[in-house]
């Protein structure tokens, strides 16, 4: 790769150029100007030549650190200068998905690194849901007059993360206070399960930890706690990841409240024994858990699926043939017994036609399909406008939310099941048409 | 692997074209430092020549019949052998010496079972060579000369070609049999049995003849009383010598001329010579000639003569052989160099050609040290961008730029909210008077209900084309205006009945129905 010349580089070679030019009409004792200056010239190349090798031998090692979203992100990379000479004026600039946004540290500044040491580089980021990259750097080296700088070189590799959404606690708590207080989840028969039934005597197969101890001191008789048999659901959720349900402030976009809903519905699913999966999709792939599984191992699949989400580059329309993919995807996964699908997606126009042939296909299976949409305009971005082009611009989003009300509407006149609220109030309804529908097993 | 057949390929040459100008300069300087090759121009009757005054024609004719031999150096006598031996010489530029004579006739004696001189020459260079062999023959290297009327000596000197007269006497000369033939400039000769007279005094030719020694004495023949030799034949110890005193009638001028007496008179000579033996060997001298080294200033004059001269033959013969000298360097180059460095300094003398020079070399070496280097701007790397995904994206790129404005349409999509919910709450339609009663009782100011409802019916009615008036209105802040109240009205039913459309800039507030 050649090396650039600077404009600054070019004046110098403009004068360089004069002085010999004179030194050959006028007088020649200026060549030994000439030289001086040639020489300095030669230099400063030869500095950026020699340091674009000392680049090459650089060791850059990165990692990270996370758990979900609510937490930071932490990334970190070390750059070891191995060769015992200093490198001056290296121009870095930190490479990463355009979607993420870094709270701490310097994306792009000028390192010096000395011999035989090592620099270390801190970023931290706001964590969000889905697969996201960072790294490498972009780096540039330039000579102490900048007449030179090499071509933009790349150090260090791509950081891949994996980032799953947070379970909001409050949410799951409010979960299970609002289910059982309406009963929801009763099955009134003891057997296998979380909530407490009653307390009844002490049979040799108990378990010790069931002993009520309590019971024991009070009456000098043994007696064991029994559970409530939960009941049983399958539950299938299809998350749409197209580049607009990405619409929204950091970690407030459609879906990121949507696989949030989801986590915790998930999570309060899990503990209830139910079996579920998940389908995530966007215009270029299609994940899924695999088939519905129970408690944590389907609760893990799900995180793991949400987790591996990529946000797509260009925005375009989903074609006919990804639906299809959705629907087979499906067909593959769903048991024989009736099942809850959960869509969340938007009802804009392009999707409508889908959405109905999807749920009209379904629900002729026997399984209650929902389509979970939230108003996309709610979550759309004001603060950077100006005030006096405010109005111009909610009349304008005004003719796209009318776009995805009447997808609603027209969505409801078709038979589809719509559920169109904020993120809490759809993790409740969701639960509620759950444990509303759930069959009690005698035991 | 597609990858690389699809990538565009780079030429590029081992050579690179700097190298190469290099190499050709290094070696034009060589060259002008070595110099031109100079060429020899025969000068003379030597066989080697084309021109006029030599004799090639003549080899090319004896070539026919004999074995013929050229003799630029005496190495050449080794190869030479046969019954008969004829060694000839035309005109030599350079006297033989003693020693050199004698050479030849003692190879040529060596080698050959009998040896035979011819000599046709005008001077007495050959003369050594008839001393070798003994001969009594001597060429006196006079001239003769034939004038009209009479000479008087000024006592300055003869100065003969001014007199009337020509050099070009009429001689018989009897080889086999007579021959008549027209002499150039010859001389007279001694010796031996004399074969060949100047023809006196005739009809044809009248005057006088004269003998211009070379000390300038002239002397004039006594017609009828004496006669003048011009050829003389002798044997001497088995070598027999035939002198002719002109060289003049064996050259290319005469044999290619449409005079055919001198070819039979050469074919004559050689037969005789030869006795009509095909196996006759005939070595022609060509060592007595120089060669003319033209330096380059000779080589253009000469070329020049030769071109004066009308001769199309000589003037190719001698423009091939200069034509070296002419093409290299160092004839063109020094003088070149020396002619633009004049010119240029010359030139520097005006100050203005002098910026002007100046400004040009200046750009001329920028150009050379920018030539095949990249150049960019010295702009800081760019930063990675951070983005928020927004499915109005373009839309606030578009109101940014003020690139949208607002229309009647827009007024309509807004005033259909406004109507919608009208319907799905009062069902009645907005500009229902109905609704203006639920309005009032909405907002709980009935005079700004009535006023904000007949503004905003009116508008939609004029947005619609139901109507004309107002007839001057700005869209924009009409919409803008009715944006605001819609979005204070859907505010008020969610406080009121938490209803179905709600408008709102921010996040959802939790708990929110939408």
């Amino acid at each position: 790769m050649d090396i650039v010349i600077t404009q600054r580089g070019r004046a110098y070679l403009a004068l360089l150029a004069f002085t010999a030019s004179l030194a050959i009409i006028a007088d020649y004792r200026l060549l030994v100007v000439f030289s001086i200056l040639l020489s300095l010239y030669v230099s400063m190349k030869t500095y950026v030549e020699i340091a674009m090798g000392l680049i090459e031998d650089l060791v850059v090692e990165g990692s990270s650190s996370y758990t979900t979203e609510r937490e930071p992100l932490l990334v970190k990379y070390r750059i070891v200068n191995r060769s015992s000479h200093s490198i001056l004026l290296l121009e870095y600039s930190l490479e990463y998905e355009s979607t993420l946004m870094l709270i701490n540290g310097v994306k792009a500044g000028v390192l010096t690194i000395p011999g035989k040491t090592t620099v270390v580089l801190e970023f931290e980021f706001r964590a969000r849901t889905g697969l996201h990259w960072i790294g490498p750097f972009k780096v540039v080296i330039r000579d102490p007059l900048g007449l030179f700088k090499s071509p933009e070189l790349k150090i260090g590799s791509k950081l891949e993360l994996s980032i799953p959404p947070a379970i909001d606690p409050v949410i799951v708590r409010r979960l299970y206070a609002f289910t059982r207080s309406i009963g929801l989840v009763k099955t009134r028969t003891p057997g296998e399960g979380i909530e407490f039934y009653d307390i009844r005597e002490y049979r040799p197969v108990d378990e010790l930890k069931r002993i009520v101890w309590r019971v024991y001191a009070s009456s000098g008789r043994l007696a064991v706690w029994e559970a409530e048999r939960e009941s049983y659901q399958g539950i299938l959720y299809v998350l749409d990841a197209c580049r607009d349900m990405w619409t929204g402030p950091y970690n407030q976009s459609i879906f990121e409240q949507s696989a949030r809903v989801i986590a915790s519905i998930a999570r309060y699913a899990a503990r209830r024994g139910y079996a579920q999966s998940i389908i995530v999709f966007n215009e270029s792939q299609v994940l899924d858990s695999g088939k519905l599984a129970h408690g944590i191992i389907g609760y893990n699949r799900i995180m793991n699926v949400i987790a591996n989400t990529v946000i797509s580059e260009v925005n375009t329309t989903l074609h006919a043939k990804n639906w299809n993919q959705v629907l087979e995807k499906l067909l593959y996964m769903l048991p024989k017994e009736s099942t809850f699908i959960f869509i969340f997606t938007r009802t804009s126009s392009g999707r409508i036609d889908h959405l109905i042939h999807l749920a009209t296909k379904l629900r002729s299976l026997g399984h209650q399909v929902y389509v979970v949409t939230p108003i996309v305009t709610t979550y759309d971005i004001t603060r950077d406008l100006p005030q006096s082009l405010h109005g111009v611009y909610r009349a304008k989003q005004l003719l796209i939310l009318r776009e995805d009300l009447e997808g609603v509407i027209k969505l409801r006149q078709t038979g589809v099941r719509v559920i169109s609220m904020t993120p809490l109030h759809v993790a409740q309804k969701i639960v509620q048409l759950i444990e509303s529908t759930t069959p009690v097993h005698s035991s | 692997m597609s990858t690389l057949l699809s990538e565009k390929v780079k030429k590029s040459s081992y050579i690179s074209r700097t190298l190469l100008v290099l190499t050709l300069l290094i070696g034009l300087i060589a060259l002008v430092e070595k110099g031109p090759l100079v060429p020899g121009i025969p000068v003379g009757a030597s066989p080697i020549s084309p021109l006029p005054l030599g004799t090639l024609r003549l080899f090319e004719l004896l070539s026919r019949n004999y074995t013929v031999y050229m003799v630029l150096d005496y190495n050449k006598l080794d190869s030479i052998n046969g019954e008969i031996c004829v060694f000839t010489t035309v005109s030599p530029e350079k006297p033989f010496t003693i020693e050199e004579s004698l050479e030849i006739v003692n190879n040529l004696k060596s080698k050959c079972r009998r040896v035979k001189l011819l000599i046709a020459d005008e001077t007495v260079n050959s003369n050594n060579l008839l001393v070798a062999v003994n001969s009594s023959i001597r060429v006196n290297g006079d001239r003769i000369l034939v004038v009209f009327g009479v000479i008087l000596n000024s006592g300055f000197g003869p100065l003969p070609i001014e007199y009337p007269g020509y050099y070009y006497p009429k001689a018989i000369i009897h080889v086999i049999k007579d021959h008549s033939l027209t002499l150039d400039k010859a001389s007279s000769v001694t010796g031996g049995v004399q074969v060949g007279y100047v023809q006196m005094e005739d009809e044809v030719h009248p005057g006088a003849v004269y003998l211009l020694k070379p000390s300038g004495e002239l002397i004039q023949v006594r017609s009828g009383v004496e006669r003048v030799a011009v050829a003389s034949h002798e044997v001497v110890n088995e070598t027999e010598v035939l002198v002719i005193g002109d060289g003049s009638i064996f050259l290319n001028q005469v044999l290619d001329s449409n005079r055919t007496e001198y070819r039979v008179f050469v074919e004559d000579v050689f037969q005789y010579l030869c006795e009509g033996r095909v196996d006759c060997t005939i070595a022609l001298d060509a060592v007595h000639y120089p060669a003319v080294s033209l330096n380059t200033s000779d080589a253009l004059s000469y070329l020049a003569s030769q071109a004066m001269k009308g001769d199309i033959r000589s003037t190719l013969y001698t423009a091939v052989l200069v034509s070296p000298i002419i093409l290299h360097p160092s004839t063109w180059l020094p003088p070149l160099l020396v002619s633009a460095t004049d010119a240029y300094l010359s030139l520097l003398g005006f100050p203005m050609v002098k910026n002007l020079f100046l400004l040009a070399l200046m750009l001329f070496i920028y150009d050379l040290f920018l030539r095949n280097k990249t150049t960019a701007r010295d702009n800081r790397l760019e930063e990675q961008r951070e983005e928020e995904i927004g499915i109005f994206a373009e839309l606030r790129k578009d109101v940014f730029a003020r690139k949208i404005k607002l229309t009647p349409r827009d007024y309509i999509s807004v005033y259909s909210v406004l109507d919608e919910v009208a319907q799905l709450l009062w069902s009645a339609r907005f500009e229902d008077p109905v609704s203006l009663e639920k309005l009032g009782e909405l907002l709980g100011d009935r005079e700004r209900a009535v006023k904000t409802w007949t503004w905003s019916v009116k508008l939609y009615m004029k947005a619609s084309g139901r109507r004309r008036l107002p007839i001057v209105l700005f869209w924009g802040r009409a919409v803008e205006k009715l944006f605001e109240f819609t979005s204070e009205f859907l505010e008020k039913l969610v406080d009121k009945y938490g209803a179905e459309y709600t408008w709102t800039s921010s996040l959802p507030r939790e708990g929110e129905r939408i």
